[in-house]
């Protein structure tokens, strides 16, 4: 983290350098420092396709529906080549994205599916279908579309803990471990990982067999 | 919504009773969080920021845990948030980026004489008394 800090002040203009500050602090559990450093990261390259998609990812962690979808949708105009489209109602609030707008995002990023061949994952666009469908709740569809991502980015460990996140929060915290427990074995000081796996346990410490209700 | 990488604590947790707990995932479980806050503050370095608002809802957590195995002296140190304080067997001269891991074998050590009853253990009622439930319904509340 120091590291990653220090670079940012000797080449502020550095895009790449804010992103991997963010992308740092989103592993530490510093959420709003890596909203700062991924903004900043996307201001100076709005091209750079990975900040997007990372501040898509923190703004759904802190419940920041809309805000989400505003950075999908930037994501979505580099990929096809197009402006963003004006999303009058995103803003930094907590306000959902119109179900038509989150539609219009859903089937853009199906069309670059399409476009890509029925053989080939893009592991990123299953990545920013996962995040649209997570600000609608539809976690199992978040979950399909991880999971597919996972299959082509078998080393990423942050998609292995996104995964797990993903099943612990559907009460499916046995089968989280052992998606916690591969992207600590990629990244072994990975904090959000740790912290994941030791509220999966302390969930299942519960007995539910012997808790009487 | 949930958050998108970060699991949701289960409040169940909260309302069970001590023999309702499967101790050894309490117990890896405390040590998982224990590791976690060890690595963030050695990530954050000497002169880091403070602590985010999760791991000072962790170390709640974690408090909760070792109040449920009967440690109060533990509890103490996760209501100072204090890694260095949670192990009296930290040599001293260990390098300040290795106390965490010293800390973490001082948690395992002190659940193991939990287990195995050479620590006196607080009754139900005592620790319920001790950590009471308005303090519990608090952190609940907060999630």
């Amino acid at each position: 983290m120091l590291e990653k800090e220090a670079r940012v002040q000797r080449e502020p203009g550095d895009a790449q350098a804010w992103y991997e500050l963010g992308v740092r602090q989103q592993e530490s559990e510093r959420e709003q420092k890596a909203i700062q450093a991924l903004s900043r990261a996307v201001e100076i390259d709005p091209s750079l396709l990975p900040a997007w998609m990372a501040l898509a990812v923190s703004h759904c962690n802190e419940g920041r529906r809309d805000a989400a979808c505003n950075a999908i949708e930037h994501w979505v105009a580099k990929r096809l080549g197009r402006k963003p489209q004006p999303l009058s109602s995103f803003s930094s609030g907590s306000r959902a994205a119109s179900p038509e707008q989150h539609e219009r995002l859903v089937e853009d990023l199906l069309t670059i599916v399409r476009s890509s061949g029925a053989d080939t994952v893009d592991a990123d666009v299953q990545i920013a279908l996962a995040v649209l469908f997570h600000t609608t709740e539809e976690y199992d569809k978040a979950l399909d579309c991880f999971r597919t991502a996972l299959a082509v980015r078998p080393t990423d460990a942050l998609l292995y803990n996104r995964v797990g996140a993903t099943l612990a929060n559907s009460g499916r915290s046995e089968e989280a471990l052992g998606y916690y427990a591969r992207a600590l074995e990629l990244a072994p000081a990975y904090v959000r990982a740790e912290f994941n796996t030791g509220i999966a346990l302390i969930n299942l410490s519960v007995r539910l067999d012997l808790l009487a209700f | 919504m949930y958050a998108l990488t970060f699991s949701r604590f289960e409040n169940r947790f909260l309302i069970a009773d001590p023999q309702h707990f499967d101790r050894q995932r309490l117990e890896d479980g405390a040590v998982h969080l224990l590791n976690a806050l060890s690595l963030q503050e050695t990530d954050s370095g000497a002169g880091g920021e403070g602590p985010s608002v999760t791991s000072a809802q962790m170390w709640d957590l974690l408090k909760t845990c070792v109040v449920r195995m009967s440690r109060m002296d533990l509890a103490a140190c996760c209501e100072r948030h204090d890694l260095e304080g949670t192990s009296s067997s930290v040599p001293s001269g260990v390098a300040s980026t290795d106390v965490g891991r010293h800390c973490v074998a001082g948690f395992r050590a002190a659940f193991a004489e939990s287990y195995s009853g050479e620590t006196s253990q607080l009754s139900d009622d005592q620790k319920w008394n001790v950590y009471s439930d308005e303090r519990i319904r608090s952190l609940a509340t907060d999630q």
